[in-house]
């Protein structure tokens, strides 16, 4: 004879069974995320391409962030203040903020992280280098101090360089092989043999539970990634800008919206023949921008100069006039990233026209990772890259025309912008700064240092079980994926087996 | 046709303008608050993108979208509607949606406009023009889209409101309408009640009536009544003499014959000549003769005595009821049927005489019936028919005349029948005529026909 003790677990043992099934279902799957490259560094202050921010992204959190319209809003900060000379920042952090590893969040935290990003080891130290100095208030306040007012500030602690790290754990020679950050995703493991990054959802996360339980960043290319989308193993492809006439997009959702971005060939002053302000104009005058806009991306927007539509400074046209000059008889590289989907017939039609207007232009194919290194070595004559912006204001494009930057990929000097540049970071006045922005970025088309292709137009790739994915205008390295879900009903979606 | 009062007629007259202009006014001043509110909430809107404007143009100047985008919400916000900043027909800022920028502007379907805003199928589209002070830039639109029915829900709700006040309004202002017109029929009903008592000749304590027009009719009413109350006074008198002079020679017509004939009875009497059987019958007929003359004379005197005062518009019928009362009231042995075309038989006669005459001829049917006496009252188009029949042995015909006259003797009272010369009389005198027949009863019927004859 069962006692009533002994039946009741009976019960439950048999309810557990009927209910397991469903209780499996319910289980969100993992999203896999498509990425052109893994990260080239997992440190927030040494990243410096699309990937390794939009990874960083989703392990780190700031003080600020950008709400999808760029509106600046608090990530670990509560709130924030600026003196009236616009010199003096001061924040106060949020009370229950945790790093992955469970340790709190403190202002000295924040202090180092910022510090560090203005370290010598730093490839973004130009975003920080008006900081004067930074004072601890309290555990939870910290203030920042800056040389001059420099308005865009707040966008620059918004920006995916701007994260915070435990300081404690910092110096551990393997913090980035297995890195501890405070943001909506936590590190969970690298396969190499896989290219793929795993994230789990933070569960102490200060806005809440991120909705995806688990994230796989899988490296491929283009053409492979859309292949692996259409098969129903990936579920997002945001690191790609498609075209809207792409057919991938009868499979899934497109979300579109425009980015602050700007494709570009950049052009190396310090490799002949681009050393000759007449061989870069007329070089940019050459390349058939309209033909290629047209022909690879005809749903983006035509560029009229380096900033993006949408900011100031995008309104400058300027009109080159070459007379007398021809092209040089020296070959000259261009660096494409094989990653593009179509790569190949870009190569053919820019060495086609080119070579009909007298250039000896060669395209070279090659590895995201390779390209990267001779844009840091600045060993590439011309190379073809998106120019991202990490907050968004001019003076995040300009930057890469200071003749003291390390990271000015096109070596060019040019006194005047820097001047141009250094006032307008010491004024609040928005017209003031305006008129400055204007006069350096014409200075820079005149100096003919990139041939601006077009400003994409993201036509986002997402699968249909994928629910509240909102585009950033800034860049997909902004979309904010804490309140991006996989509907638990879509039973089309292969990946959810996996 | 169907009468009514004039309180009545007024009020059903005035009702359809009443309750139209009411629903109309209704109608007009709640649309007007309505569109009021509506256009001044829309306007609100766009005034507070113009208040914006030269802000915005700076921002598009600047190209500075971030800027613009957080102003477009922050507006979006405040009016629950979708703003969307466009330049040269390109969205370049819009609260709606980040998928729309640098996209053509496609504005939705409008098919109404009310003064600068459009009205679509589901929106209220108000547009503000945003000058920019670069040349080199075309000038931008800012599109507030506001959803309809939230937009309209507020505007419905003032409608409905003023409406059912105004109806309110409308029903009191109908109320306190009939009680003024009721006020107003006083008057009316003042003259009303001094001409009835002028008719009746009960009069009231007379007011003046304050509306002078009926005032007037009053005054001309009652000089009318005192002029025709003297014409009829002058009427009767002559028509007395008429009647007069009309029975005496009646009288002296129907005294020719006795007359004669006692001359000749007494120049008989007195012929010697004639035997004595003549002369001693012509004696005896001298008396018998006398005696006749003596009883027409004394019917004549009689009837003269009896001249109608004055004919008035009365109901026959009350007259003869009351005769039928008197009657039964005395003689209850045998029985009176009575029986009237009409309840309401208005003729002209005098009540006290011709009910003297209906008595005369009841009492002459009680006397000759053996069980029934049968009134009954007919009128036709041009007379009034009183018959009064019963079912005794009837009159020899040739006799009738002698008892119109009053020379004839009661057949079961040994006295002279009067009664008879007094009823002809008495018709006579209203100008009728009364008239023998054989009864259907089998006895006397008598016929009093009153009127054109």
């Amino acid at each position: 004879m069962f006692s009533g003790g002994r039946l009741l677990l009976l019960a439950i043992v048999i309810g557990f069974l009927i209910q397991s099934p469903s209780y499996a279902q319910v289980t969100s799957p993992a999203y896999v995320k498509a990425i052109y490259s893994l990260p080239l560094s997992l440190d927030p202050i040494k990243m410096n391409d699309t990937a390794s921010l939009a990874v960083g992204n989703l392990i780190y959190d700031g003080l600020l962030k950008f709400s999808p319209s760029l509106k600046i809003e608090g990530a670990l900060a509560e709130s924030w203040s600026t003196s009236k000379d616009g010199k003096t920042l001061t924040f106060r952090l949020k009370k229950n903020i945790f790093f992955h590893n469970g340790d709190p969040i403190k202002a000295s935290d924040v202090e180092f992280s910022l510090k560090r990003a203005l370290s010598a080891e730093s490839t973004v130290r130009k975003f920080y280098d008006s900081i004067k100095q930074i004072r601890l208030l309290d555990e939870s306040t910290l203030v920042i101090e800056l040389n001059f007012p420099f308005p865009p500030f707040l966008s620059v602690l918004a920006g995916a360089t701007a994260k915070v790290l435990p300081k404690n754990k910092i110096s551990d020679s393997k913090f980035f092989s297995s890195p501890i950050g405070s943001g909506a995703f936590r590190f969970s493991g690298l396969d190499s043999k896989k290219k793929e990054i795993n994230l789990v959802a933070f569960e102490k996360y200060h806005a809440g539970v991120p909705k995806l339980s688990q994230i796989i960043l899988k490296e491929t290319t283009e053409t492979e990634a859309i292949e692996l989308a259409s098969k129903g193993e990936i579920h997002d492809l945001a690191n790609w800008p498609l075209t809207e006439s792409d057919s991938i997009f009868k499979l899934g959702q497109r979300i579109s919206s425009p980015v602050a971005s700007t494709w570009i060939i950049g052009l190396n002053t310090l490799k002949a023949p681009f050393d000759k302000l007449a061989t870069r104009q007329l070089f940019k005058i050459n390349v058939p921008v309209d033909e290629f806009r047209r022909s690879f991306y005809p749903d983006s927007i035509k560029a009229y100069g380096y900033v993006p539509n949408g900011l100031t400074g995008s309104q400058i046209k300027v009109e080159l006039k070459v007379d007398g000059v021809q092209p040089p008889k020296e070959k000259i590289a261009i660096a494409i990233p094989r990653e593009l989907a179509r790569g190949q017939e870009m190569k053919e039609m820019i060495e086609k026209t080119m070579t009909s207007k007298g250039w000896k232009v060669e395209v070279n194919l090659m590895s995201w990772d390779q390209l990267m290194d001779g844009y840091s070595k600045k060993s590439h004559q011309a190379f073809l890259v998106a120019m991202n912006m990490d907050y968004p204001d001019a003076d995040f494009l300009l930057k890469n025309f200071e003749s003291d930057n390390p990271d000015n990929f096109s070596g060019l000097k040019n006194s005047n912008i820097d001047l141009l540049l250094k006032k307008s970071r010491a004024t609040q006045d928005r017209k003031q700064r305006e008129t400055f922005y204007k006069e350096a970025l014409r200075l820079t088309e005149e100096s003919a240092v990139t041939v601006n292709l077009f400003h994409p137009r993201a036509n986002y790739w997402v699968s249909k079980c994928v629910q509240n994915f909102k585009p950033n205008i800034l860049s997909d390295v902004y979309i904010d994926y804490t309140k991006v879900n996989v509907s638990p009903d879509c039973s089309s979606n292969k990946v959810v087996q996996r | 046709m169907k009468s009514m009062t004039l309180f009545k007629h007024v009020n059903n007259s005035l009702n359809p303008y009443r309750w139209a202009i009411s629903v109309l006014a209704a109608v007009l001043i709640s649309g007007l608050f309505a569109g009021v509110t509506l256009e001044s909430r829309l306007d609100t809107d766009k005034k507070m993108a113009e208040s914006l404007a030269p802000y915005l143009s700076t921002l598009v100047e600047s190209s500075d979208r971030p800027e613009l985008l957080r102003v477009l919400q922050s507006i979006g916000e405040a009016t629950k509607s979708d703003v969307i900043l466009a330049q040269d027909g390109m969205v370049f800022a819009s609260s709606r949606s980040l998928e729309e920028l640098d996209r053509a502007f496609v504005k939705p379907k409008t098919f109404f406009r009310f003064f600068d805003i459009d009205f679509g199928n589901n929106e209220i589209v108000t547009t503000t023009n945003i000058k920019n002070s670069s040349q080199s830039m075309g000038d931008s639109k800012v599109y507030i889209i506001s959803p309809l029915l939230p937009s309209m829900k507020s505007s419905l709700g003032i409608f409905l409101g003023v409406f059912v006040a105004s109806i309110l309004i409308s029903l009191f202002s109908a109320r306190q309408m009939r009680k003024a017109i009721k006020k107003a029929l006083r008057p009316m009903d003042q003259l009303h009640a001094e001409i009835e008592g002028m008719i009746t000749d009960n009069h009231l304590d007379s007011e003046p009536i304050q509306i002078r027009e009926l005032e007037e009719i009053r005054n001309t009413v009652r000089s009318t009544k005192t002029a025709l109350d003297n014409a009829k006074d002058q009427l009767a008198e002559s028509k007395a003499k008429k009647l007069s002079s009309d029975a005496y020679k009646r009288l002296i017509h129907d005294l020719h014959n006795p007359v004669s004939a006692l001359r000749q009875m007494a120049s008989l009497a007195h012929d010697e000549t004639q035997d004595l059987e003549t002369q001693n019958e012509a004696a005896n007929s001298i008396s018998r003769l006398a005696d006749q003359i003596l009883s027409q004379v004394t019917s004549a005197k009689k009837n003269l005595e009896q001249e109608p005062i004055a004919l008035r518009d009365l109901n026959l019928v009350d007259c003869i009821r009351e005769g039928v009362r008197q009657v039964q009231t005395l003689e209850n042995t045998k029985s009176i049927s009575v029986s009237f075309q009409d309840e309401e038989i208005t003729v002209p006669h005098d009540p006290l005489l011709l009910k003297r005459a209906i008595i005369n001829l009841l009492e002459n049917g009680i006397e000759a019936a053996n069980s029934l006496v049968r009134v009954s009252v007919l009128k036709n188009d041009n007379n009034t028919i009183i018959k009064v029949c019963d079912d005794g042995a009837g009159m020899d015909e040739s006799k009738v005349p002698v008892y119109l006259q009053g020379r004839g003797q009661s057949g079961k009272a040994n006295r002279q029948a009067f009664g008879l010369s007094s009823t002809n009389h008495i018709v006579r005198s209203h100008g009728g005529k009364l008239i023998y027949r054989k009864s259907d009863l089998g006895g006397s019927s008598f016929e009093i026909r009153l009127g054109g004859i």
